[in-house]
């Protein structure tokens, strides 16, 4: 069964005090809610007394692990869903930040974030890696059960269908990469849209550049793609774009078994390869 | 330094024996008779079995031999005597003059066409003509000119002149005289050729008579785009298109009445070449080939005879021409051919090509007299089967066609093999053989110029020419941006056309080079060098191939092939406009061989490269060593192999440099040439073996010697009746009492069936040594009990060589020889009685025979070992298309594989026969020995590179290479590239996600750049608006 | 709009496929010579982008070169196991099976995207290859872009300027 947003956050608030009692830490970043806009954002908190600032609610949107590359070198302490918590198992595998490093407070049974159809097909309820956790852990059957006759993105219509689907959701991007700026394993300080030399991504917008633009992101993500729904939940034009990405990763599952941040010991998908690996509509 | 060594002949054999000796750090002193080295390939058109352009692949070894540091070429220089022993002998040399001095001469050509004269072009065979002054071929190296003294009128008649008045460098020397000189020598390397006969020895066919007779060698250079008839298949007389030719095979060989009994090996398959370049020219021409069996034994080319076979309108014709004449209209021939049992047909040709023999030149045959060399009854080289390449003489190494009939690989083979044996008198100094140099050469500084291109695009006579329009495609390179200057060029590869190069480099000052001919693979480094010699940084180069994957590929489609062209012209200018200059660095070399495999091969190998001075470790999975070669009774020419083997293998044990890991089975290998590592499992009884029992060994080139295995036949009731032998078994039973069922003595009725396993569908190869084989064995029985009947039932005799001459012994003794068609295979029944029972049908008369042989010998196919797969994993090299391993050009590298510092003997490489063996090994020993020399290898240029400020330190790059070539600094948080080890592959590259890693010479930019100029629009537009 | 269509049609049926083809230096390349060398004729429509190994070949290369209006891609190396530099085309066939399914995924036909293994011995092999591509790519017409055309794009046109208009 998912927790309920008040248990976690009562449970967190509780946890925070222990976690600041038993280990030094630069600080802890959870959700708060922000001072303006009311809702649910990331907070660091610096001191015990702070504990009772910590949320989680419903529009807890944001990948904290994102958050956290900043800091490495430093003791920090960070809420985690269990997708953040994939996020973090793939910085460690990646050498990113050491789990030295990190205490991190997982969330158990993570109900979702509103809005986000990522959560609708989430396949890990509970967190990876954890040194404190609050809410009840989901069973596996719990979950298969949720999983039961669910279906992903796109996953009914024809190529064509999704082609022009997408024909039709590009026609509103900017380019202004807010989906590529939330995803929690797009972290490199240039990315491949800025280059010009060589210019893999031509100057100007229009709706072929911008699938373009998804494209190669896409091909970045195999391996990576942790399936947090992100990318889709920044989009200011509320493009459905996440498709691409989990597409992939559920190939990647079943060609491969393959699934990104499960481990802190794994090899990325595309550095690791096995000689029986099939190979799907090459030609004879 | 090594003493010297003086190779004479400068054709390909002479020319590989030359370089794999300059390349061990021996001086070589090269001596060749005519004005220029090539030697018979250079006439060539193209070779088999993969119709490469002769001229093409010889023309960039010719260039790197005769520019070789260590190599001093003397051309129109003939050999007078030898004086002295091996490590010391005199060798007396007499140069003919020239006339023209070779320093001086650029061989710019202002003279030839002054001169008022014309004299038969003996390139050509003398079916073109000349002036007396000339460039004895269009690629001749040096590319000097030479004069004709007894035709040239100045020198006759002390007229004319005219030669020296037009030189511009005061080359022309009229009062050069002959020059005699001694110089010493180590040992010799003798590498004479051979000469074409044919025509004259068959009087009956008319070649001196009817001038639409031609030889073999004559074709050739009708074929050829550069010859006297620009490559129309025209017959001499009147010129007209040849709409129907007969190709006489055995023309003058095979024939008692020339003395010429032996098979001279080659004819089979360059006939079968004409007959498909015949095709490929003219696809209506009727070819019609004469022969008696086709001898298609050496690698792939009985695959090259399937597909003549299957070619429309090339008709293979078993029988023999026993006259040719003159046919009912003028130039037409008549040919009177035997018609089985139905007397005499007679069929009309525009022309005939008699497949011309090989036989050593009287001087060749003199030469060795006085070199009290001796020679065996027809004239060539006497060889020792168990030690090929040398002589009767200390000291004096033959190969090539002075060996007896030899293709091309197989004279190259001879050649490195030779070098192996000749460099053991030049007292290597292992420790004192720096051969190659990094960075030496200072390049131009071009970063701060403008970009300025030059773009050469290559006839290749008419390779690329007869289909693209060159010209066109040289015209529209010129708008395309940055070219400053194009050109098309006859033929780029030879030497003129690469000083050409860099004369346009100086005069544009161009700092960009795109060269479009044909494949980078086999001639980048070519113009690497050309360019590099102009001072231009070879790595500024970019090759588009419109020959190899452009006119050959689209003959159909001329215009669409010149606008491909174009269009890859277009591209590699967009690509190499940001290529970079860069620079190789050095790696160690490990002087040490390693040799997988103990047999003949493998020991043969092992003990030449100890002679040689280099340390080997020899690795065999048995614990005797000795290999295949164990189970023979005897050669090919009758003699005991077993006291050859066990004195080569004393000798290998006994060697101080050799050492052997006899029963040790190979986990693993790594590495690269100069630092190859096997891991060794060492023979310790299960139950004693512990975790670190591998043992591990390193070298710097590794040997592949690994052996093959005799086919077990399914067919012939070979399971079900022990009267059922293979050829080994009869040979292993020869030697042994009891050895077989019933006394050899008792045998009276033996049959033998020939090709079983081989020339099959699913084995489309001969295997080469089982005629021979069989042929010998039937022999000795024979000579056991003459009252023996034996019968050979065969598909092609194949009796190759002087093997012929044990046909012929078998046939005088009586052994009856019936051929069967592969559709109609002899029957086998096992009967109850443990005996078998025969039918097959006698071809003559078509009759049904039965028999009930006692004894039944299966000429069972010589198989790849089920291993080599595993084996070529680990080597990372790869095998043919029967599993045999491959090397690394069939022609020019028959004992290199297609990786660098691996080298194949024996077996492992392809089916041959003992003496074949010993010679391949003896080269894999000399081409090892080339490497093995350097105190260094120089590492690739080409290789990745990271941009520190796009890196993330994901590590991805490090999981992926698998050299350990590229790792992430952990401090500094950014991967780093060890350019030793990087062998530029550009895994990394591929797999980047920041793109941060990019390699050098295939850089992500210039990929780009190649792809939008590819699809570049106006570029279809242009080729839409037409213009060709 | 409707003559543009006609026009594409048009163009279909003199339909000259263009095919960036990347082959692998020490296979594939070969292989291509080999058929050169065996004389064996095929179609002239690839353009071949010589690489060291597949594994060098980045996938976004192939986006690339669809995106510049490549009506087909052919990516051939070494066979599995053979490959010059030990393992390159292991990686990059994971690499092409993930490019491969995301593309046909988008809406890109799957004849135009051939991944394929050829040996420095099969040269015929190649030719084969190459007009099995060929066939293929004529079979689905010329390469459009990753998006379709309709409404969509004219909606989104309305208010823009065409790329090169001002030019």
């Amino acid at each position: 069964m998912a927790n309920s947003y008040n248990e976690i956050t009562r449970e967190l608030q509780e946890i925070a005090a222990e976690v600041f009692a038993e280990h030094d830490i630069k600080h802890l970043l959870g959700f708060g809610r922000g001072e303006f806009s009311g809702l649910t954002e990331p907070v660091f908190l610096k001191k015990p007394e702070e504990a009772e600032r910590l949320i989680f609610q419903d529009d807890a949107a944001p990948m904290l692990s994102k958050y956290l590359l900043k800091y490495k070198p430093d003791l920090q302490a960070v809420v985690a869903k269990p997708c953040d918590s994939r996020a973090l198992a793939y910085y460690i595998s990646e050498g990113k930040i050491s789990r030295d490093n990190l205490v991190i407070i997982g969330i158990n049974g993570c109900p979702g974030i509103a809005g986000n159809t990522a959560c609708d097909e989430c396949d890990t309820r509970n967190p990876v890696i954890v040194d404190y956790t609050v809410g009840e852990e989901m069973s596996q059957e719990e979950l298969e059960a949720e999983l039961e006759g669910v279906k992903y993105l796109l996953e009914d219509m024809s190529p064509a269908e999704r082609k022009e689907h997408y024909s039709r959701e590009f026609s509103r991007c900017t380019q202004c990469y807010a989906c590529r700026d939330a995803c929690p394993v797009c972290y490199c300080d240039h990315c491949y849209v800025e280059s010009n030399q060589p210019e893999w991504l031509e100057e100007g917008s229009s709706a072929d550049k911008d699938m373009i633009f998804h494209l190669m992101r896409t091909m970045h993500m195999p391996g990576r793609c942790v399936n947090c729904g992100a990318c889709e939940m920044a989009c200011p034009e509320g493009i459905e774009m996440r498709s691409m990405t989990t597409h992939l990763y559920h190939r990647a599952k079943e060609l491969y078994n393959y699934r990104p941040g499960i481990s802190p010991e794994q090899s990325t998908l595309f550095s690791d390869f096995d000689k029986e690996d099939s190979e799907p509509g090459f030609l004879q | 330094m090594p003493d010297p060594v003086v190779v004479v002949g400068g054709g390909i054999a002479g020319i590989q024996a030359a370089t794999d000796l300059a390349e061990m750090g021996i001086p070589v002193y090269l001596i060749e008779k005519s004005p220029s080295l090539g030697g018979r390939m250079a006439q060539l058109d193209k070779t088999f079995p993969t119709n490469d352009c002769s001229t093409c692949i010889l023309a960039p070894k010719i260039t790197s031999c005769y520019n070789h540091d260590n190599v001093t070429t003397y051309t129109m220089t003939e050999l007078i005597n030898v004086e002295g022993e091996p490590g010391n002998f005199r060798v007396r040399l007499k140069k003919r003059p020239r006339y023209v001095n070779e320093e001086k001469c650029t061989g710019c050509g202002d003279c030839l066409d002054k001169c008022p004269v014309s004299i038969p072009d003996e390139y050509n065979m003398e079916m073109s003509e000349y002036g007396a002054i000339h460039k004895y071929q269009p690629q001749a190296v040096p590319n000097v000119a030479a004069i004709d003294p007894e035709r040239c009128l100045k020198l006759t008649k002390d007229k004319c002149g005219v030669c020296e008045k037009v030189c511009n460098f005061d080359a022309v020397e009229y009062e050069q005289k002959e020059k005699k000189f001694i110089v010493q020598a180590a040992s010799i390397v003798y590498a004479a050729g051979y000469e074409g006969f044919a025509g004259d020895l068959v009087s009956e066919y008319g070649y001196k008579d009817q001038d639409n007779v031609v030889t073999s060698l004559e074709y050739e250079r009708i074929l050829n785009a550069a010859g006297p008839t620009d490559g129309h298949i025209v017959r001499p007389t009147d010129g007209e298109e040849a709409r129907r030719i007969a190709f006489i095979h055995c023309s003058g060989s095979r024939d008692r009445r020339t003395d010429k009994n032996y098979c001279s090996s080659v004819c089979c398959t360059y006939s079968i070449k004409h007959a498909l370049i015949t095709k490929e020219h003219l696809k209506d021409t009727e070819v019609d080939l004469y022969y008696m069996d086709i001898r298609t034994f050496g690698k792939g080319f009985e695959r090259y005879y399937n597909r003549a076979q299957e070619t429309e309108g090339v008709n293979f014709i078993r029988s023999r021409v026993s006259e040719i004449e003159a046919g009912s209209q003028p130039g037409d021939l008549k040919l009177k051919v035997t018609d089985g049992d139905n007397g005499f047909a007679e069929e009309e040709y525009d022309l005939v090509v008699l497949a011309s023999g090989l036989a050593p030149t009287q001087e060749v045959t003199d030469t060795l007299q006085k070199l009290k060399v001796r020679t065996n009854k027809y004239g060539f080289i006497d060889i020792d089967e168990f030690n090929p390449l040398s002589t009767s003489r200390k000291g004096i190494f033959g190969c090539g066609a002075v060996n007896g009939p030899r293709d091309i690989p197989e004279s190259v083979m001879d050649a490195s093999g030779a070098a192996a044996l000749a460099g053991q008198h030049a007292v290597l100094d292992v420790n004192d053989m720096g051969v190659e140099s990094a960075g030496e050469q200072e390049y131009r500084v071009t970063q701060n110029e403008r970009t300025r291109v030059g773009v050469f695009v290559c006839h290749c006579g008419t390779n690329i020419a007869g289909v693209i329009d060159v010209d066109e495609v040289a015209r529209r390179a010129r708008e395309i941006p940055f070219v400053e200057h194009a050109e098309d060029v006859k033929y780029l590869c030879s030497s003129d056309s690469q000083e050409l190069i860099g004369d346009r480099i100086e005069e544009h000052n161009l700092n960009r080079i795109v060269v479009a001919s044909c494949t980078p693979r086999t001639h980048e480094p070519l113009f690497m060098d050309a360019i590099a010699e102009a001072g231009l940084n070879p790595y500024l180069l970019e090759m588009t191939n419109i020959r190899d994957q452009g006119s050959w590929v689209h003959k159909e489609e001329p215009e669409k092939a010149t606008w491909k062209a174009y269009e890859l012209v277009r591209a590699g200018v967009a690509r190499v406009k940001n290529a970079l200059p860069l620079e190789r660095g050095e790696v160690d070399n490990i002087a040490r061989a390693l040799i997988v495999g103990g047999g003949a091969a493998g020991l043969t190998a092992a003990l030449e490269l100890g002679k040689l001075g280099f340390p080997v470790s020899l690795v065999e999975r048995e614990t005797e060593l000795g290999g295949h070669a164990s189970k023979l009774e005897h050669s090919l020419e009758g003699r005991p192999v077993q006291p050859h083997l066990e004195r080569l293998i004393k000798e290998v044990r006994e060697h101080e440099l050799i050492d052997i890991y006899a029963g040790h089975e190979i986990k693993d290998i790594s590495g690269f040439v100069g630092n190859y590592k096997l891991e060794l499992i060492p023979p310790i009884p299960e139950e004693a073996k512990k975790e670190d029992d591998l043992l591990e060994i390193e070298g710097g080139v590794v040997i592949v010697a690994t052996g093959g295995q005799e086919f077990e036949p399914e067919e012939y009731s070979y399971r079900d009746s022990d009267r059922v032998i293979t050829q080994l078994e009869l040979e292993e039973g020869l030697g042994q009492p009891n050895g077989l069922p019933g006394e050899a003595e008792e045998l009276e009725e033996i049959y033998m069936i020939q090709c079983v396993g081989s020339r099959e569908e699913d084995r489309p190869y001969c295997s080469r040594i089982c005629c021979s084989q069989a042929l010998r064995n039937a022999v000795n029985l024979k000579e056991r009990n003459p009252e023996a009947e034996i019968t050979i039932l065969y598909r092609e005799m194949r009796s190759y060589g002087y093997y012929e001459d044990l046909y012929r012994q078998a046939r005088d003794l009586g052994i009856n020889f019936s051929r069967y068609e592969v559709e109609n295979k002899p029957r086998v029944t096992a009967e109850d009685n443990g005996r078998v029972s025969l039918q097959y049908e006698e071809p003559l008369s078509g009759r049904e025979i039965t028999a009930e042989p006692d004894l039944l010998v299966l000429a069972a196919a010589i198989l790849p070992r089920d291993d080599n797969l595993e084996l070529s994993q680990m080597l990372k090299t790869p095998l043919n298309e029967d599993n045999f391993f491959l090397e690394a050009h069939v022609k020019l590298r028959p004992v290199d594989s297609a990786t660098d510092g691996i080298f194949l003997a024996g077996l492992s490489h392809g089916p041959k026969n003992y003496s074949e063996s010993l010679a391949q090994s003896r080269a894999a020993a000399g081409r090892a020995a080339s490497i093995l020399a350097r105190e260094y290898l120089l590492t690739q240029a080409t290789v990745a590179e990271v941009d520190e400020e796009l890196c993330i330190a994901c590590g991805d790059c490090e999981r992926v290479c698998a050299y350990k070539a590229i790792e992430v600094n952990e401090e500094e948080d950014v991967a780093e590239v060890n350019r030793v080890l990087c062998k530029g592959c550009g895994n990394c590259t591929g797999v980047c996600r920041p793109h941060a890693v990019d390699l050098h010479g295939f850089m992500n930019q210039q990929i780009i750049d190649e792809i939008e100029t590819l699809l570049a629009e106006d570029v279809s537009e242009l080729a839409k608006s037409g213009g060709v | 709009m409707a003559t543009a269509r006609k026009e594409k049609q048009e163009q279909q049926k003199e339909f000259d496929p263009k095919i960036i083809a990347f082959l692998c230096n020490w296979c594939s390349y070969a292989a291509a010579d080999l058929a050169g060398s065996s004389r064996l004729q095929y179609p002239s429509n690839i353009r071949t982008i010589r690489i060291p190994c597949t594994g060098r070949l980045n996938p976004l290369l192939v986006i690339k070169a669809l995106n510049k209006g490549a009506d087909g891609i052919l990516v051939s190396g070494c066979h599995p196991g053979d490959c010059h530099y030990i393992d390159g085309n292991y990686y990059a066939r994971r690499r092409f099976t993930m490019l491969k399914d995301l593309l046909e995924f988008s809406g890109v036909e799957p004849e135009r995207l051939n991944f394929t293994w050829c040996s420095a011995a099969e040269g015929r092999r190649f030719a084969e290859i190459v007009r099995k591509v060929v066939d293929r790519v004529e079979s689905v017409g010329p390469w459009q872009g990753f998006l379709s055309e309709p409404d969509v794009v004219a909606e989104k046109e309305a208010g823009e300027i065409e790329d090169g208009e001002f030019l």
